[in-house]
């Protein structure tokens, strides 16, 4: 039976456009780095020039014959290695491959350089990519399109993005690990990203400081796309959260411990960055649910998931890019937070904008992935199971602990408010009177909806009727009683124009501040 | 043995310490008074720092640089390569910095002329050109270019450059000389703080290194800056007996031919003078031109390095408020002042038998200790 063949353009198209945002080329660099058993990736934009960009890490490296395979035909090739034992128990991430050509992107060529900790051969090359490569390949140029297959000549047999060439390596005063320079950024990253600082106060080197900047805006828009990719970059890392006591009741105590312990930093221009999550002292409160681990067998595969989420009850989070449910394989953020929840089908209104959690799934789904990994085939078995479960929480679980807590702030508020006017009521007719009120509710006898006033030597108490007996709306019962209150009052002023009087003043006082 | 060649050279620190240093206190000294508090700022330094830092480090730990919520966002440095601007940002984080060729960047007039790079959007897509390789590279640096200047002035100016001023193939009078001029042109720009209110430097403080030579200088070179010192004499005839008593000798074609480092060490810093003069500035007589020399031995033979230091202020009234071509009498004055201290006052040589080494270690010790907390996994170096 023949065989489908995919064309080998594909790959190179990719090469060139498979990241939405600067942050998710650099996030795939970052998994490298993790898979390499660094400690530390320090990202260096150039801010606030940005002529250039470098990611540079202090792991294993690797060798100048490892790299040449990978210029010469490996880049695409799946390189998972789960066989791979990593430092501090980590989980492998696994490489695509095209992550280095990722950062092809937002330049036209760069250096890597890279000294291996195994004393393998280290090296220094400068990658050239060929400008306009999308245009070259359908025009079959021969820069790009080398050769082709000899039984079936509209078949390339070899593709070239670039070239690349090794310069002078200096071994002896290199660091371990592996950098990557970009130093031919493209006009319009450097524009756009000068220009996002434009108005804008510098970010704080304290992280926790620039997370409360970025949650005092609605939306990351507001601040530009240098905070963007902090943000994202900060969100995506299996990274630690600031501390453990981020979230309400523990809810990532135990990931926090767990990213602790594997070691692992990301430093960007002098600020070591953690999950920018943050949710405290919200007057209302939180409805959290914490997804102990759950294990499926989808087509006799694992799923292995857990995680949390979280509502932040009555008040939207910001920035809005916060909101939604955030899904990490190994640890690592597949696209950011989905707002739709997954395509939760239910319109839960404002509600919505208060939720956000995150699923981290330590097994299955990376079939799911779509290849950018920055989002899933959403028709794969495990993402509809994940998605299954994750709308049944919300739906059985979460959202009506979050109506009950609605009814019952409602409730509170409800009685916050007949409280301050009754309160109300009291000081209007005590500076009228000069005398102390008291309000009873207590049903006549004649079960008249009217009010009783007794005048004592301490001051006056009104018996105000229950305000069910009032046949008006419910919420205008208050305010008739208080009506029915003052009138009786005024009433007893002597004669039909001191009682007009004094009930127009105190119904001018009495809705002045109501 | 530091990060790279000469960084604790004892000599040249003694010279970041004995000339720099004073002279960058002075300079904040300047700023601050006669300041509210709240319209206090930090000194703007522009350098060429190289990837230590050393001289940023030196300011930080004596006080004299300012860092805005940990950032040093008021220090500008260029340097030749992409990776060196990259170490640099990883010891002083936050300082701003540009890489490319400083005299070529400053100096670019590309075909579009000077004004043009000026008004337009360097790195505007709307060029109607492709996007390939050699357009992003012109882009870029015309963008390095419009960027740099709009982050002029600076209080303190260090070029220290470590290499010739005039180069053999360099077309007169050079792109040294070209590009120092551009500078100080640059430096009549107004500071614009967050307000919108804008504040021109009266003075500032300018640090020059080079070093003498080379042995064979174009002829046109030599020409200019025996030019420099004739018309000094024909204006101050005193000024020769000030020669004959430092050189011995009364002709300038004689000095230059027999006395080289001598000749060189009275004409550049009056060149330096001269070009400030052109541009509105002019060097404070007291203390003029300070100069430190020392040699050096390198793999290509031994040199002299001359650092130069000096305070420089704003001619007042300032050009745009003065008849065309003319000087203010006390310029006119304080310019003679500095050029007869430069035939008169002699440099200061620094040889390492005179040092206070363990002075000069503990210092290094103290900014090596201050970058490695900048910089964790910088190896500390041996002093």
């Amino acid at each position: 039976m023949p065989k489908i063949k995919v064309h080998e353009k594909a790959l190179a198209h990719l090469s060139r456009g498979l990241y939405r945002s600067p942050a998710s080329a650099l996030r795939e660099l970052v998994s490298n780095a993790w898979d390499a058993d660094a400690t530390t990736v320090t990202i260096n934009t150039n801010y606030p020039n940005f002529y250039q960009l470098s990611i540079e890490d202090d792991g294993t490296g690797f060798s100048k014959s490892d790299f040449e395979q990978l210029m010469q035909g490996g880049i695409g090739n799946s390189q998972k290695r789960p066989e791979l034992k990593l430092i501090n128990d980590r989980p492998v991430i696994g490489r695509f491959g095209i992550g280095m050509l990722g950062i092809a992107q937002i330049c036209g060529a760069f250096v890597v350089t890279s000294k291996p900790k195994d004393g393998s051969e280290g090296f220094r090359a400068r990658v050239q990519l060929f400008d306009r490569l999308k245009e070259k390949l359908d025009a079959d140029d021969p820069d790009v399109v080398a050769s082709y297959k000899a039984e079936a000549k509209q078949y390339p047999e070899e593709i070239y993005a670039g070239t690349y060439d090794f310069e002078e390596f200096d071994g002896s005063s290199a660091r371990y690990g592996t950098r990557i320079l970009a130093d031919d950024l493209h006009p319009t990253f450097i524009k756009t990203f000068q220009e996002s600082l434009t108005g804008s106060k510098p970010v704080p080197m304290d992280w926790s400081k620039a997370i409360e900047v970025i949650s005092s805006k609605r939306s990351l828009q507001e601040l530009g796309d240098y905070w963007r990719l902090l943000w994202e970059l900060a969100a995506a890392c299996p990274l630690p959260y600031l501390q453990a006591d981020v979230l309400p009741e523990g809810l990532i105590a135990l990931d926090h411990k767990r990213l602790k312990k594997y070691g692992f930093n990301v430093v960007i221009d002098g600020i070591e960055l953690a999950k920018p999550v943050m949710l405290r002292n919200n007057p209302a409160g939180y409805t959290t649910h914490l997804i102990e681990e759950q294990r499926q067998k989808i087509y006799g595969r694992d799923l292995v998931f857990h995680g949390y989420i979280v509502v932040q009850e009555g008040v939207q989070l910001s920035p809005d890019e916060f909101r939604g449910i955030m899904i990490r394989i190994k640890d690592v953020a597949v696209g950011y937070y989905d707002t739709s929840m997954l395509d939760y089908r239910i319109n839960e209104g404002p509600r919505s904008r208060w939720l956000t959690g995150e699923i981290y799934v330590s097994e299955g789904l990376e079939d799911a992935l779509n290849i950018d990994r920055d989002s899933f085939n959403k028709f794969h078995p495990q993402y509809k199971a994940l998605q299954r479960y994750t709308h049944n929480i919300l739906q059985t679980s979460i959202f009506p602990k979050v109506y009950k807590q609605i009814e019952v702030r409602s409730e509170k508020r409800a009685d916050e408010k007949q409280e301050a006017h009754q309160q109300h009521l009291k000081e209007v007719l005590k500076a009228h009177t000069g005398a102390t009120v008291n309000l009873k509710r207590t049903l006549p006898a004649d079960d008249e909806p009217s009010v009783q006033v007794t005048e004592t030597a301490r001051g006056y108490t009104l018996n105000l009727p229950p305000q069910e007996a009032l046949k008006t709306r419910k919420n205008q019962r208050q305010l008739a009683s208080a009506i029915l209150a003052i009138f009786e009052m005024a009433l007893r002023e002597p004669g039909k124009e001191k009682q007009r009087n004094k009930f127009r003043e105190l119904l001018l006082d009495l809705l002045d501040k109501w | 043995m530091g990060i790279f060649k000469y960084e604790d050279c004892p000599l040249k620190h003694y010279v970041r310490l004995e000339g720099w240093l004073p002279f960058a206190q002075r300079r904040l000294k300047a700023i601050r008074a006669n300041r509210k508090p709240n319209q206090q700022r930090g000194l703007r330094y522009f350098t060429f720092c190289a990837v230590g830092a050393l001289d940023v480090l030196m300011l930080d730990v004596a006080g004299v640089i300012k860092k805005n919520d940990g950032r040093f966002d008021n220090v500008v440095f260029f340097d030749y390569k992409d990776e060196q601007v990259l170490e640099t940002q990883r010891r002083i984080p936050g300082a701003i910095g540009f890489p490319g060729k400083f005299t070529p960047v400053v100096t670019d007039e590309d075909p579009v002329g000077d004004a043009q790079i000026e008004a337009q959007e360097p790195l505007s897509e709307n060029t109607g050109e492709l996007d390939e390789k050699k357009v992003r590279e012109r882009q870029r640096r015309l963008d390095i270019r419009k960027r740099f200047r709009l982050r002029f002035p600076f209080d303190l100016i260090n070029l220290d450059l470590e290499e010739f001023l005039f180069k053999q193939l360099d077309p007169f009078p050079g792109q040294v000389v070209k590009a120092m001029k551009r500078v100080f042109e640059w430096q009549r720009q107004p500071i614009i703080n967050a307000k919108g209110h804008e504040e021109y430097l009266k003075g500032f403080t300018l640090m020059f290194t080079t070093k003498i030579g080379p042995p064979a200088m174009h002829p046109d070179y030599l020409e200019m800056l025996r030019t420099y010192l004739r018309r000094n004499i024909a204006s101050q005839p005193s000024l020769l007996d000030q020669l004959e008593n430092r050189a011995g000798l009364r002709d300038i074609d004689q000095l230059q031919a027999e006395q080289f480092d001598l000749f060189f060490k009275l004409s550049v810093p009056k060149m330096i003078a001269a070009m400030l003069l052109e541009e509105d500035w002019f060097i404070d007589p007291d203390p003029a031109v300070t100069i430190f020399q020392f040699d050096r031995d390198s793999a290509g033979g031994p040199y002299t390095l001359l650092h130069m230091v000096m305070d420089v202020s704003r001619q007042q009234p300032d050009k745009d408020h003065r008849a065309p071509h003319t000087q203010p009498q006390s310029v006119i004055d304080a310019y003679g002042t500095v050029v007869r201290k430069i035939f008169e006052v002699r440099e200061r040589v620094v040889i390492r038998e005179e040092l206070d080494l363990d002075s000069i270690n503990r210092s290094l010790e103290a900014i090596f200790a201050r970058r490695k907390m900048y910089c964790p996994d910088e190896p500390q170096p041996s002093v």
